[in-house]
């Protein structure tokens, strides 16, 4: 007989007592976790949209569009972002999850013209990022408005600019 | 806390060991385990590196869509970055050809694709502009006359992925600048 191949006391109270806060606070830490990679998500969507503007360098279709009328979105541009806000709406009935809004404050030399088009743009690939995150493409528009995750929508609101 | 271990997993010569073992009760059995010859201590899990691998489990399966959305976000801005760059690259030698006088030419050797996509670039008298599977853009250049091998003025010339091209600016025979491209490999 040895003393390999047993469990202590403390042991088992300790994976006991573990187990009891997993159960008690996973759904929380779970939600947060879901926010967090939602919000990671939007960051990274918007990142995107602003070097796509920055490159102007554009879909085919987008880029016979700004052709046409915002010739200038076709040059490079400096967009820089300020911060990225998240506001909970509250629980909405009509999709049955809570609402999420996000914000996008940025700073950019561009004319006010095009900075309608350049905030659409980026609202569309923060929206766009989060479904793609959670593989909820399926179930959302072809504007991904709203996007959504299990138990989350998000939407954006006007991007504001900073001079 | 004592060192925990799960119960010994005897990964070698099990045959060996269970011939052995009929000699032997089961009170004995941890005892012969220990002592015999035939066993050593490889191939033990302790239980702290079973809960790490779960946790890491836990972890990656939440972060994988986020990080498989990451990669393909990356892929794409390296295909307009890349994109960007060889439009720049194409302005800019067109400008020094026409910012020089005649005869002056260069060469330019086209990347093969942009993140693995094929394209070309388009050159037009102020303008060019490329024309990928899935992007396009274009750059402002100063203003040229392109002719073809046989000194008439064309509207159009594409460059396409791959090729080796000979820019040449020269005067035509009413003593304008022209610039001439030829495609030497590729």
């Amino acid at each position: 007989m040895d003393f390999k191949g047993q469990l202590s006391i403390e042991f088992l109270l300790i994976i006991g007592c573990i187990l009891s806060i997993i159960i008690l606070v996973g759904p929380i830490i779970f939600n947060e976790v879901e926010l967090v990679l939602a919000y990671s998500s939007a960051l990274s969507g918007v990142n995107e949209a602003i070097t796509y503007d920055g490159m102007g360098i554009y879909s085919p279709i987008s880029f016979d569009d700004y052709k046409e009328n915002n010739t200038l979105l076709l040059h490079p541009n400096s967009i820089h972002i300020i911060k990225v806000e998240k506001k909970d709406m509250g629980f909405n009935t009509n999709y049955n999850k809570t609402k999420i809004q996000f914000r996008v404050y940025v700073s950019s030399d561009i004319n006010d013209n095009d900075k309608d088009i350049v905030g659409s743009r980026i609202n569309f690939y923060l929206r766009k990022s989060i479904a793609n995150t959670f593989k909820t493409e399926n179930i959302s528009n072809d504007w991904f408005n709203p996007s959504f995750s299990k138990h989350y929508m998000y939407t954006t609101g006007e991007v504001r600019w900073i001079d | 806390m004592k060192i925990l271990y799960f119960d010994k997993i005897v990964k070698i010569q099990f045959k060996s060991i269970m011939s052995d073992f009929n000699k032997f009760n089961l009170v004995k059995f941890r005892y012969f385990v220990r002592n015999s010859k035939n066993f050593d201590f490889k191939g033990f899990f302790s239980l702290d590196l079973l809960f790490s691998i779960f946790f890491i489990l836990i972890i990656s399966s939440i972060c994988f869509s986020f990080l498989t959305t990451n990669i393909d976000q990356t892929n794409n801005e390296i295909e307009r970055i890349e994109g960007r760059i060889i439009l720049s690259e194409v302005s800019n030698l067109i400008n020094s050809l026409s910012s020089n006088g005649a005869n002056y030419s260069a060469w330019y050797k086209m990347p093969d694709s942009i993140a693995g996509h094929s394209y070309r670039v388009v050159l037009c008298k102020n303008y060019i502009y490329l024309d990928c599977d899935y992007s396009k853009g274009q750059s402002l250049i100063i203003p040229v006359n392109l002719v073809n091998n046989y000194g008439n003025s064309i509207s159009k010339y594409y460059l396409y992925n791959g090729s080796n091209y000979h820019f040449k600016k020269y005067l035509n025979n009413n003593n304008e600048t022209s610039l001439k491209i030829i495609k030497v490999g590729g």
